[in-house]
């Protein structure tokens, strides 16, 4: 049991009977997760964070912006993928070669399943039934269903699988190749591996170590029409943009050092990619398809949010505690925000005016208002190591 | 997503099965696409390989086999979960300086090598005047970016290297501004000095004039920690143990790192780089 809920029961045992009101009902509620029960209505106003070391999720209520719910799930949980059209969490337990299903209507458990080596990354398809996720420790990607709750196949052939992408009808699924510079295009119906598409020309070194470790691609960015993916190839400091429904390589563009990868702005007019290895960020026109803006970045750069009527982009430096903030009218540097712990990844309510950010080092979630470019809130007593913040009609994404 | 409806009736016949994506396989065909731009391999003896092989890591351990002094078939270590999957960004180069003199250790090619050098240069003082590189342990790495930190030491040189594909040479120039009142007067190499960094040397040493001096000597059990100085145009006084590979002699080659699977990477060699002795003419200074 985790100190936290070693915490908990402390708090509850002291107090016993006295239990009354809605704070005292969210306590009961954090126990286990019984009794809180979500309703498709409430779900877009909650936010999902998997805490690495205390093995549970907790569920943020935006409206009060209080945690009202720990869901315990396997050990190491990376990312929470939500199916609002089946009600369903899904948790990759990195650690236990496992991914848990949970009933967001009840919060209670549906089902664990056993998959490859090192399941972190996760995508549903369009239907909301399908879901794809990246064994990174065993090169595979498992494809689940929903309804079932069952493994429907697992594909081989991928290197370092980390995230995915759907194309719009869902027939084909990118990965992006941690171990690699292609990204392998798997034809779903038939579960398989049919394509590989070449990012920037082949690497050369002259080297007889291993130098500084290897960035191949974490993730094929999809516009948000869904017709083009943009896929950063790190070691390459090159990002293609791929026709999603063809699989034919548009355009390669040269970035900055050790792209990390792309994230779209809501609107569609921007992918937004930050370059760990110069400290810069990358602004593309996905209309003209070029480099616009190459902005001053910071270190360890894990995450772009976008908000407020699409004015301006939040970075994540995971290396300095802060964000950045991007002016998008100007395309021009807007400030910075401090924060209190470590950042992780962040989720902007799809209104676009407040940005959750988990805090791995303060267990916390730091509430930045978009509008405003400030910090308002901290929740905490989130759970021990927050990893990512999730939630439905967002633009999600992990690192 | 009528196909996957099809899927999810056959749950139970699909479960705890393993698809293999062997169809096409595109690693395979990358391969032999690499092995054949080798100007290392006969063309022959890549396709005897291809036919007695129908997969990829077969094909690369035939390959391997073929010159297991240059071709390389490494297995990937996975980072564990607790690690951040990217790649680092450690420091590359080190500046000591005693006694008016400098030494720049660079241990690597790593990704803020040429942005730390420059920051250097810019604030080195003119009083230290003489530079001993110490290319001590380093294993080469990124060429790119082994050719700019080499146009900063030395300054712009027209056709200072000379890479041969086989079919064709490419010659590549330095780029860079003239040094400052700062001269390269020696290198020092070791017996792991490898590769880009042993094309460093050699580009010092023939367009810098610096000489090559043996690594840092050892007294008693621990060796030496503090910085070598180096004064004067002389800068080694003293016996010096043994200097590495001698960088006129072992051949350097250009590699590509071929993703075999999952767990394999194959390293390739695709040309030989050597440093032009016979041009030595400057360029224009960039500023």
């Amino acid at each position: 049991m985790s100190s936290l809920f070693q915490r908990k029961s402390v708090t509850i045992a002291a107090f016993g009977g006295l239990l009354l009101g809605s704070s005292a009902l969210a306590l009961a509620h954090d126990q286990a997760a019984a009794h809180v029960h979500i309703s498709p209505d409430q779900l877009k106003s909650t936010i999902f964070v998997p805490n690495r070391a205390s093995a549970d999720v907790a569920v943020i209520d935006t409206q009060s912006e209080e945690v009202i719910a720990h869901v315990p799930v396997g050990s190491v949980p990376h990312q929470v993928a939500i199916s609002a059209e089946r009600m369903k969490m899904v948790t990759s337990n990195t650690a236990d070669n496992t991914v848990t299903i949970t009933d967001l209507g009840t919060l209670q458990p549906a089902g664990t399943i056993e998959l490859g080596h090192e399941p972190e990354h996760m995508e549903i398809g369009p239907d909301g039934d399908l879901v794809a996720i990246a064994n990174i420790g065993a090169g595979t990607v498992s494809l689940v269903s929903l309804e079932t709750d069952a493994e429907l196949a697992r594909i081989d052939g991928l290197y370092e699988p980390h995230n995915m992408t759907f194309n719009r009808d869902g027939s084909l699924l990118y990965v992006g190749n941690l171990g690699a510079d292609v990204v392998s295009v798997i034809d779903v119906a038939k579960a398989e591996v049919i394509d590989e598409i070449q990012v920037d020309s082949p690497q050369a070194v002259a080297s007889q170590g291993d130098g500084d470790g290897y960035q191949g691609i974490i993730n094929v960015t999809s516009t948000v029409d869904g017709r083009f993916g943009f896929a950063a190839f790190g070691e390459g400091d090159a990002m293609a943009v791929i026709d999603l429904d063809s699989r034919e390589t548009i355009k390669t563009l040269a970035l900055g050092d050790l792209p990390w990868r792309a994230y779209s702005t809501a609107d569609g007019r921007y992918m937004i990619t930050p370059n760990n290895g110069d400290q810069t960020v990358s602004i593309v026109s996905t209309e003209s398809l070029e480099e616009v803006a190459r902005l001053p970045g910071a270190a360890d750069m894990t995450g772009v949010n976008t908000g407020m009527f699409e004015t301006t982009a939040f970075v994540i430096s995971r290396g300095d505690d802060k964000l950045l903030t991007i002016d998008l009218d100007s395309l021009s540097s807007a400030g910075e925000i401090a924060l209190p712990g470590t950042p992780e990844t962040g989720v902007a309510t799809p209104d676009g005016k407040k940005l959750y950010v988990a805090l791995s080092s303060t267990d916390q979630v730091a509430v930045i208002d978009m509008e405003k470019r400030a910090l308002i809130k901290t929740i905490g007593d989130v759970g021990d190591e927050p990893w990512g913040a999730h939630m439905t009609g967002a633009m999600n994404y992990c690192h | 997503m009528a196909a996957v409806r099809s899927c999810t009736v056959a749950t139970a016949f699909f479960l705890s099965v393993t698809i293999l994506a062997n169809a096409a396989d595109p690693a395979f065909e990358r391969s032999v696409d690499a092995a054949r731009a080798s100007a290392i391999i006969p063309d022959n003896n890549v396709e005897t390989a291809r036919s007695a092989c129908d997969g990829a890591l077969c094909f690369a351990r035939a390959l391997a086999a073929e010159r297991p002094d240059l071709i390389r078939l490494e297995r990937v270590a996975h980072p564990d979960t607790d690690v951040i999957r990217w790649a680092k960004t450690t420091p590359s180069v080190i500046a000591d300086e005693t006694g008016g003199a400098s030494q720049l250790k660079i241990t690597h090619f790593g990704r803020k090598a040429v942005s730390e050098l420059s920051i250097w240069l810019e604030r080195e003082s003119p009083a230290s005047s003489s530079l001993l590189v110490d290319l001590s342990g380093n294993e080469g790495g990124d060429f790119e970016r082994m050719l700019q930190i080499a146009g900063l030491l030395i300054g712009s040189r027209r056709d200072a290297v000379r890479i041969d594909y086989g079919d064709h040479i490419e010659r590549r120039s330095l780029q860079g501004p003239t040094p400052r009142g700062l001269r390269v007067v020696a290198v020092r190499t070791d017996g792991k000095t490898a590769s880009a960094a042993l094309v460093l040397a050699r580009l010092l040493t023939t367009h810098a004039g610096a000489k090559v001096v043996g690594p840092q000597p050892v007294v008693g059990p621990q060796p030496v920690v503090g910085p070598q100085p180096v004064a004067g145009p002389q800068p080694v006084t003293g016996p010096q143990p043994e200097a590495g590979p001698p960088p006129e002699e072992e051949p350097v080659f250009l590699k590509r790192r071929i993703t075999i699977d999952h767990d394999w990477r194959l390293i390739l060699p695709v040309a030989e780089v050597r440093v032009a002795t016979d041009v030595a003419e400057p360029l224009a200074p960039t500023r």
